[in-house]
């Protein structure tokens, strides 16, 4: 009987010690949007770069990451091809802030920042505005409101 | 000068600080006010939605939702976000993904982007406020405001630095221009000082040598009747008689300088008194050759000094003899509020490089005369009130154009050839 309590109680204690692994859940979103309470940044090898239409309209320019540590996959969504100037290419490694979220399997980054040999490339404002949206005066919707900087040295 | 620019420019600088520095505040409070009014307004937003909401998710989110779909058709909203506990159900977006909110945000905002400003509203709605919704406004128009308040700001800035470049340089022009007639009329004194002084003491040498000139003279008129007719000494006796002339008139010339020059006007007749010139220097323009034309144009009657006049016409017939010139032409007329006396002459004209200095005492660039015929010249017409021009410099068409006021001398008025004293 004793043994049996002692066992229940070894169960108890580290069930306790591993619950916040099963308590934490990673942000799953049905709609994407910059959220900014996950902003995170990784380093990672990009292992593929592909033209995607992330939202209506545009083909984006998509990152395909594996993180260093955890050897996780994550999709990296940049921003529309005309204001994409990087030269990146496969193997190499950069660093990428951005808000993140899982969308069904895929870890999903909308970049703020690249970090690439040395330079920081910025895509989104620190609330997440877009800023291939430029600062042109807001008419309308569906573009047209002018191109912006493009991702330049910040 | 950089102390007069100051004095001017700084009160200008000072006032348009200060309507900057009014402007500044008012935008700000006209700014604060206007986020005040608008933030206001927002709570009724907030409770239309919000009793919008709480309607339609009666009739199940998809009513919802698509009443949702027919608001984002407003071009005036850029966002429009619904959080059902805690999860994004529903987003329409201008900008890719742009939803600057955080779930458990509940109050309105008006937020800055790189494309103007954004109002905020949120609504809560639903049993325990399960639902959340966020539609981010176009608040451009304040951005407007505020451009169209920069823009104004601008051309008034433009407009004063233009005002103050202008200042500067009409102020520098006007003391350049002040400071050259300043420079001018001292110059003008000294030489009027240096002249008197030198007058002066010419006249004095002259008075000096006036009194042994006519003692000369009558001894010489004693010596006279003892020469023959026949004799040879005939020649050397009117030599010697036109020397002493000579002499008296160069004493008679240095006197006249340092004597003051009153006009006495008298009403004359033109044509008269051209007639008379002319007699005066037929002899000289006969054994010369010299054609000597005077034409009265449009003018019988003039009130002037005779004399300074004859002395006038004299001096600058004189002078185009002395020129070498074998016509020469004076011409009358009336030019505006100008009696005008031009004289023509073909001689050989005057070189560009001392035309300026034709005016001065004692220059001249013949070999006969002593430079003083011009000069005197222009001290009588300064005491008629008039001037001397020297209109072409031209070898073989010499002008020189003499002006008088009509009304210079006593208010007395020219009278034309139409208005003649019948």
């Amino acid at each position: 009987m004793k043994m049996k309590l002692r066992f229940f109680l070894w169960i108890c204690v580290i069930f306790t010690l591993i619950s916040p692994v099963f308590l934490y859940s990673e942000p799953k979103e049905a709609i994407k949007y910059f959220r900014l309470d996950t902003i995170i940044k990784i380093t990672g090898e990009i292992t593929d770069i592909k033209d995607e239409e992330c939202y209506t309209g545009e083909n984006f320019k998509v990152l395909y990451l594996k993180e260093q540590n955890s050897e996780r996959q994550y999709k990296v969504e940049v921003s529309p091809n005309w204001f994409y100037e990087l030269k990146l290419k496969k193997g190499k490694t950069v660093e990428v802030t951005g808000s993140y979220f899982l969308q069904g399997d895929d870890h999903i980054i909308m970049t703020q920042t690249i970090e690439y040999e040395k330079k920081s490339y910025r895509f989104r404002d620190d609330f997440g505005f877009p800023l291939w949206r430029g600062k042109g005066k807001m008419k309308g919707r569906g573009g047209g409101f002018g191109k912006g900087r493009r991702g330049g040295r910040f | 000068m950089k102390k007069r620019i100051l004095l001017l420019v700084v009160p200008l600088v000072l006032v348009f600080l200060l309507f900057l520095f009014n402007n500044l505040l008012n935008r700000k409070e006209i700014k604060s006010n206007f986020e005040e009014i608008t933030l206001n307004e927002g709570i009724t937003i907030r409770n239309l939605m919000e009793t919008t909401g709480l309607y339609l998710t009666t009739q199940g989110d998809e009513k919802l939702t698509q009443f949702l779909d027919g608001l984002y058709k407003n071009e005036s909203i850029h966002y429009i976000g619904l959080f059902k506990e805690g999860q994004l159900i529903y987003l329409l977006s201008d900008f890719e993904g742009y939803l600057p909110v955080t779930p458990s945000q509940t109050w309105n905002r008006i937020m800055d982007t790189p494309v103007g400003k954004i109002f905020q509203v949120s609504a809560l709605f639903g049993e325990k406020s399960k639902y959340r919704l966020f539609i981010g406004f176009d608040f451009d128009f304040l951005s407007l405001f505020e451009g169209n308040a920069s823009r104004n700001l601008l051309y008034i800035a433009g407009l004063f630095s233009v005002m103050i470049f202008f200042i500067i340089i009409l102020m520098l022009y006007f003391d350049k221009k002040f400071f050259r007639k300043e420079l001018e009329l001292v110059k003008e004194k000294e030489e009027k000082e240096r002249f008197k002084e030198l007058s002066l003491l010419t006249s004095e040498i002259a008075h000096e040598i006036k009194n042994p000139l006519n003692s000369i003279y009558l001894s010489f008129n004693a010596l006279e009747k003892y020469i023959q007719p026949e004799d040879d000494a005939v020649y050397y006796r009117d030599a010697i008689k036109n020397e002493i002339k000579r002499i008296n008139g160069i004493i008679q010339s240095y006197s006249e300088l340092s004597k003051e020059i009153r006009p006495d006007i008298h009403e004359i007749h033109v044509e008269e008194f051209s007639r008379e010139f002319n007699l005066l220097l037929e002899e000289e323009t006969m054994r010369r050759g010299i054609h000597l034309e005077i034409i009265p144009e449009n003018l019988e009657y003039v009130h002037t000094d005779p004399n300074l006049l004859k002395q006038i016409l004299l001096n600058m017939v004189k002078n185009s003899m002395e020129a070498g010139a074998t016509v020469i032409g004076v011409r009358w007329f009336l030019q505006k509020n100008f009696m005008a006396i031009e004289v023509r002459d073909n001689g050989s004209g005057i070189n560009e490089t001392v035309a300026e200095s034709i005016f001065k005492p004692y220059f001249s660039t013949k070999t006969v005369g002593m430079g003083l015929g011009l000069h005197i010249t222009r001290r009588l017409l300064q005491a008629l009130k008039g001037e001397i021009r020297l209109i072409s410099s031209r070898p073989g068409n010499t002008v020189f154009r003499v002006l008088v006021p009509c009304k210079g001398v006593n208010g007395r008025v020219f009278s034309k050839r139409s208005e003649s004293h019948e």
